[in-house]
């Protein structure tokens, strides 16, 4: 049975695919991205553009390609989410 | 005054020994709460702020109880030694006002049992037929007995479930709140039994050593957390 993820877990895990994949400070392309957190293209534009809009990623242009990278913000975020999904987890809860 | 303090300690009945204890379950609920409040703060998940909801309602629960056990009979044996000339008065509006109290802290715990239960799911309605089963344990004498008794099954429900979270991950801190949840149903259910007997029964002593265990289980994990103060962020999507 495929385990449900709530939003918070989708967008921490797009955060943490684009925080994985950042290879020598490029940053990661969506095509990249949707693999990694396992979603479809509509999905991810949508959530990748609220992450731009809210400052969790910035977004960046190499060689004619968008390509995305964890902003101060978004490691913040990350490190936060990372702290309070073991708080949850202690009353049997996942974020 | 050091003498009325020390009298007051000397006669303590169980009474004020419970409102203590449900002083400690509010300073642990506040302490929950201002964690799961800076988490909903911080990550804007739904399940952080059922957490601050659930522990805002029952912290104040807490509060209200502990308040209405210690401080009507801490005046009242302070009339006792006529330092103030106002005791049948007091005790005439304490009465009524105990059973008021004691009505609204319980509706708050219930709120607060009932969202934390929610929090859960409903993991064990797929997985087992034990949980609907707890809400046969309601009894009715009274709208404080009601509003106890949802109370105490929205707790079986959410130990139970914690239960289950446990034994699917088998972390220690799920443990702690099991334990502790777990606890305080017990002791609730000890005290009901204890109400057959009058005064200070071993029934009563017991219920409220199963409760004080239950609280300290729950502190357990909740000390290693400290209040976070992240940037506040809205990602919700």
């Amino acid at each position: 049975m495929s385990v449900y993820r709530t939003q918070v877990k989708i967008v921490a895990d797009v955060l943490t695919s684009i925080n994985d994949g950042n290879e020598g400070e490029s940053g990661l392309g969506i095509t990249r991205i949707i693999q990694k957190a396992n979603l479809s293209y509509a999905r991810a534009t949508k959530i990748i553009t609220r992450l731009v809009d809210s400052g969790l990623i910035e977004q960046v242009t190499i060689d004619n390609n968008q390509r995305y990278i964890l902003s101060h913000k978004g490691i913040e975020y990350l490190r936060s989410h990372s702290d309070f999904a073991d708080f949850a987890e202690s009353f049997g809860m996942k974020l | 005054m050091i003498i009325v303090l020390g009298s007051y300690f000397v006669f303590a009945e169980y009474k004020i020994i419970e409102g203590l204890l449900y002083l400690i379950g509010s300073f642990i609920g506040y302490r929950i709460l201002r964690i799961a409040r800076e988490g909903y703060r911080n990550t804007r998940s739904p399940t952080l702020l059922r957490l601050t909801i659930s522990f805002i309602a029952l912290t104040i629960g807490f509060f209200i109880t502990g308040f209405t056990y210690i401080f009507p009979r801490f005046l009242y044996l302070t009339f006792q030694y006529d330092i103030l000339q106002l005791r049948l008065e007091f005790l005439g509006i304490s009465i009524a006002l105990t059973s008021l109290f004691l009505i609204i802290a319980a509706s708050f715990e219930l709120f607060g049992y009932f969202v934390l239960a929610l929090g859960h799911g409903i993991k064990s309605y797929r997985k087992s037929l034990l949980a609907p089963a707890a809400f046969g344990f309601l009894t009715t004498i009274s709208v404080l007995s009601i509003l106890k008794s949802i109370s105490f099954v929205f707790l079986l429900y959410g130990s139970f479930e914690t239960l289950i979270s446990y034994l699917e991950s088998k972390k220690r801190p799920i443990l702690f709140m099991f334990l502790g949840f777990s606890s305080l149903a017990a002791g609730e259910f000890i005290r009901w039994m204890a109400l057959f007997y009058s005064g200070l029964s071993p029934l009563m002593i017991a219920s409220i050593l199963v409760k004080l265990i239950g609280f300290i289980m729950l502190y357990t994990p909740v000390s290693s957390f400290n209040t976070y103060k992240g940037e506040e962020n809205n990602v919700g999507i």
